[in-house]
């Protein structure tokens, strides 16, 4: 089930409010865990059988090793419950992969292919194992003690608002409030407020871009003129942004009406003066995972500057891979680790020098011919159309007369890069962290109320394409 | 937090504004202006583990909710209105917006710039075989059908993308396809086929009306339509050198009152597609309405007329009553949905005596857009030359053998040889067939004999009142009764008719009586209805005798 659909707003949402609320503070988990499986299960029903299985074994291999001193032992229960954890990941996640590519190098010395089912993936797997992973090493390192309850644990790892996309919360950051929260009025309409943030982004912003992106890739990229080729990627980066980030607002807005605070998973990441900055801005919660988890224990910075790079490019490397199982994020991981590494080596000193301004134009550039490679699989079509980028070719350009697309793409980018600005950072901060006036939070909620409206139309109408009667 | 209250208060209304779309949809507490237009519906489907694990009942309910959700309307026209305002855009399938606010077909659209025909022909040979084609079995029809005393017609509805071109967007004009329009009425003139094109003449009345004769907002034409019906009127006086009743055109009066123009929302069919919440400005193209008055003598004799076509004539119909003019005036709209336009009953086609319902006609009008004309008249023409030409053992063995041939179904190369008749060597080439259907012959001279028998007809009329049905169908029995050498309803009066009615609707009631599942049946009816179940009884018992006419009216009309 995703946010962003009729049965989740018109049945799911309303549905669960209203038992969560009326339910005894008590047992308002077992409400979340309830509606969660049925979250989950209505969206990959042959997967939750799996992933309620794993989560009960994390549970009590970490309780085990918790419990037991030796530190042998102890050792051993953390590999194993990595093992389970990421031993699914791979096979789910990189099984066709991995045979694709032996096939493929196999063949090339005659060899005949292996053959294997194709794996399907279930949905989620990404975000529900690095979660669980957070909770084992945190709990190996000592930062908390393992859970008591089960259920806690499941609500922990399951919980709906976050369960498919994120943002990645570390065990630590929410273990008191799954066992206590405090409930607040006035939490509730912020988390509706930014609820509806996240779907109006999701609705009004990304699916009408996404709908003219996905138009534009499919015509034949070898000859797009560079005019169509940049629009194309500044619109797709818009995209990605704001459908990512709206499903984030949605994850905590709805984690607030909970009682819960998750963690931010954006900061304005195209306003970066920097790769390294940007990826301090970009999906928060799997930089952050990435550097606590792999490459902080591989050495991180305190090592020689070699092997630092080295770690920072297979960190960046793995976390191409943990995007999806293709050749084209692996490159993309490469890219954003080389981006990096030359930062580190002088770039960025470079970037000091020339300003702001310049550096968030350079850096947004990079990550736009990034999100090139990012979205287009196949890597011949992806060089082939980064290659039209820089043709600088505007014979043939010109602008198509879709007005929503373009208006949509200028308040995409306005919205992108007002936090530059002082007025529009006081703005961001405003409506999204501060706490109002009666007033204003009158009118934000009543604002609020009519984009949900408006979404649900959004949602709709492009279903209902009437004929003027039936022509036979 | 400066009133905790307020904000209780805001988190209780929250609550229940989310589930009132819930509570909409159960109870439809609030009544929203439909959305216009016609999409097909999802049905809700079933929940079943197969299903949940293929995806199919989530995608099914989604659809489902979608097409339901309590505040639909109001939603959807909100949006719609936020596309058309900031953006001048619509999800309304196949409109196109022209300039100046101008709403126009696609197809329409495309037909004029020449590039519709590549949508749906390779090239133009290919075209052209299927417009010769429509053409020769056209005429072919025509003079089959002189043969059974039918004048056969043909009209071409006018084009709003010709009559108001100046609005259209800007596109590539294709020179290299063939103007179809232009095709046709060259061939029709070759032949000598009547046919009236009207684009032109709306081109003329648009120089010379006061008003725009379509509107901004709407694919048919407005009030100017009745000028339409006056040159159908006059074109089938002269095909027929008969006299018949005069439309006269009272005094113009302009509306814009919003009950008036939902009652003449044709006028704005297509900008009501766009389903927005707030009507457009329609100050600057008003539309006007007058009083229409049929005026006849006894010189006018009222003909019987079939139509087969498109939706034009519905705004016609809007205006005049076609029963004043003609005798049971009939609309096959698209040659499926065949409409008594006196009383609007509709049926499929395929549940009619088409051979009848043709016989009985003394004009069949034709009548399509430019768009259309590569299916001119929907198949009614090579299904009706084969109906009266070839033997129904001829068309068996035709029919088995393209099932055989193409392996396709009954329906199927039913479909293939009424679109193609030339598919039996009898109805090839350009000569006109000489074969006749034995069965046509014999309905035609039942059908003259009673039309040219002035008491047959009143004899009918009267069995008709008394039975609530019309003549019409009063004549379609007494063919039958006729063909299958059964008691006439001519012969009996309609005091024996009454009578046996009477005994009929008797006799099924104490059949019912006599059968407890019926009774049971009956008496939850009743127990609904507020009536004791001897009256459902007989109110059912009337319906049926009246409704299963084949059954039972055998009965009614003799001493049996």
């Amino acid at each position: 089930m995703v946010f962003s659909s009729n049965v989740f707003l018109l049945y799911f949402l309303p549905l669960f409010l209203i038992c969560y609320f009326v339910c005894p503070k008590r047992f308002r988990n077992y409400v979340i865990l309830l509606f969660s499986i049925v979250f989950y299960a209505y969206g990959a029903p042959d997967f939750i059988l799996y992933l309620l299985g794993s989560t009960v074994a994390n549970f009590y291999l970490v309780k085990m090793m918790r419990k037991t001193e030796k530190p042998g032992l102890k050792k051993l229960y953390c590999a194993l419950a990595i093992i389970v954890s990421l031993g699914l990941l791979v096979y789910y996640k990189y099984a066709n992969f991995l045979i694709d590519n032996i096939n493929a190098l196999i063949g090339i010395f005659g060899a005949n292919a292996i053959r294997m089912a194709k794996v399907l993936l279930p949905i989620g797997i990404s975000f529900f194992t690095f979660q669980s992973i957070t909770y084992v090493i945190d709990t190996y390192r000592g930062n908390n003690e393992p859970m008591e309850k089960l259920t806690d644990y499941i609500v922990y790892i399951m919980m709906f608002p976050q369960l498919i996309a994120g943002p990645i919360v570390r065990y630590c950051d929410i273990e008191g409030e799954i066992r206590h929260r405090e409930y607040s009025a006035n939490e509730f309409l912020q988390g509706f407020n930014r609820f509806i943030i996240g779907l109006s982004k999701k609705v009004l912003i990304a699916d009408v871009i996404g709908f003219q992106v996905d138009k534009l890739l499919a015509g034949d990229l070898a000859i797009m003129d560079s005019g169509t080729a940049w629009i194309t990627i500044a619109a797709y980066t818009m995209q990605l942004y704001f459908d990512f980030a709206g499903y984030s607002d949605m994850a905590i807005g709805i984690g607030k009406i909970m009682g819960f605070h998750f963690p931010e998973n954006f900061d304005n990441p195209y306003n970066s003066a920097s790769i390294t900055e940007f990826w301090r801005r970009w999906h928060m919660t799997l930089g952050a995972f990435m550097r606590n988890y792999l490459y902080i224990p591989l050495g991180g910075n305190r090592c020689s500057k070699r092997r630092m790079y080295f770690n920072l490019w297979v960190v960046f490397l793995l976390s191409g891979l943990w995007h999806g199982a293709s050749w084209n994020f692996v490159i993309w991981g490469a890219y954003h680790g080389l981006w990096l590494v030359l930062e580190r080596m002088g770039l960025k000193k470079f970037y000091e020098a020339i300003g702001k301004a310049p550096s968030v134009i350079i850096t947004f550039i990079i990550a736009m011919v990034g999100w090139a490679i990012f979205r287009i699989e196949d890597l011949n079509q992806a060089f082939t159309f980064i290659g039209r980028l820089f043709a600088f070719d505007f014979s043939t350009f010109s602008i198509s007369a879709d007005a929503q697309f373009y208006t949509t793409l200028i308040v995409a980018l306005l919205f992108s890069f007002v936090a530059l600005f002082p007025f529009g950072k006081k703005l961001q901060d405003a409506v999204f962290y501060e706490e109002h006036t009666l007033t204003g939070t009158v009118i934000l909620w009543v604002i609020a109320i009519f984009m949900l409206l408006f979404c649900l139309g959004a949602l709709n109408a492009a279903g209902f394409s009437p004929f003027i009667y039936f022509r036979f | 937090m400066k009133n905790k209250r307020t904000y209780i208060v805001l988190y209780t209304i929250l609550t229940v504004l989310l589930f009132l779309p819930l509570a909409q949809y159960s109870f439809g507490v609030f009544k929203f202006r439909p959305l216009w237009g016609s999409a097909s519906k999802a049905s809700k489907p079933d929940f079943t583990f197969s299903n949940l694990a293929s995806g199919k009942y989530q995608s099914g309910i989604e659809k489902y909710i979608s097409e339901n959700y309590g505040f639909r309307q109001p939603t959807i026209r909100l949006y719609n209105q936020y596309l058309w305002t900031f953006f001048k855009k619509t999800y309304a399938n196949d409109v196109v917006i022209g300039k100046n606010g101008w709403l126009y077909f696609d197809k329409n659209v495309k037909t004029y710039y020449g590039t519709y025909q590549q949508t749906i022909f390779k090239d133009n040979a290919d075209a052209v075989l299927t417009y010769d084609r429509n053409i020769r079995v056209l005429n072919k029809l025509r003079h089959v059908l002189k043969d059974f005393d039918i004048e056969f017609l043909s009209y071409i509805s006018p084009d709003k993308c010709y009559v108001f071109p100046d609005n259209i967007p800007d596109r590539q004009h294709d020179t290299t396809t063939i103007d179809v329009t232009k095709y046709f009425t060259q061939r029709f003139d070759k032949l000598g086929f009547p046919y009236i094109e009207m684009s032109q003449m709306y081109k003329n009345i648009a120089d010379t009306l006061f008003y725009t004769p379509f509107s901004p907002g709407g694919a048919h034409w407005n009030f100017s339509c009745v000028y339409a019906a006056d040159t159908i009127v006059h074109f089938i006086e002269k095909a027929g050198g008969i006299n018949l009743a005069e439309i006269k055109i009272g005094e113009y009066r302009q509306y814009d009152k919003f009950e008036e123009k939902v009652k003449h929302r044709c006028d704005y069919d297509i900008e009501s597609m766009l389903n927005l919440i707030f009507s457009r400005d329609h100050s600057k193209y008003p539309l006007y309405l007058a009083d229409i008055t049929i005026e006849s003598d006894s010189t006018c004799v009222k003909p019987n007329v079939l139509f087969v076509g498109n939706s034009f004539l519905w705004r016609i119909k809007d205006f005049i009553h076609f029963d004043d003019i003609f005798s049971n005036p009939r609309l096959w709209y698209y040659n499926k949905e065949a409409y008594d336009l006196a009383t609007l009953a509709m049926k499929r086609t395929s549940k009619l005596d088409k051979t009848f319902e043709i016989m009985l006609s003394d004009y069949i009008v034709t009548f399509c857009g430019d768009a259309q004309l590569h299916q001119i008249s929907f198949g009614f023409a090579g299904e009706t030359l084969i109906k009266l030409c070839l033997s129904d053992s001829i068309v068996e063995k035709k029919i088995d053998e393209l099932c055989q041939k193409h392996n396709m179904s009954r329906d199927n190369a039913i479909t293939t040889m009424n679109e193609n008749p030339e598919v039996f060597d009898e109805l090839k080439g350009d000569g006109i067939p000489t074969m006749r259907n034995e069965n046509a012959i014999a309905v035609y001279k039942a059908v003259s004999s009673m039309k040219n028998d002035k008491n047959w007809i009143k004899i009918l009329d009267g069995h008709a009142r008394y039975l609530k049905m019309s003549t019409k169908d009063l004549m379609e029995l007494e063919t039958k009764n006729i063909l299958e050498g059964k008691p006439l309803m001519h012969d009996c009066d309609t005091t024996i008719c009454r009578n046996n009615y009477q005994t009929a609707v008797d006799k099924l009631t104490k059949y019912w009586e006599n059968d407890k599942e019926k009774t049971k049946y009956f008496e939850d009816k009743a127990k609904k209805r507020g009536k004791t179940t001897h009256e459902m009884m007989l109110l059912d018992a009337n319906y049926t005798i009246l409704n299963d006419k084949s059954k039972y009216f055998p009965r009614i009309f003799t001493n049996n």
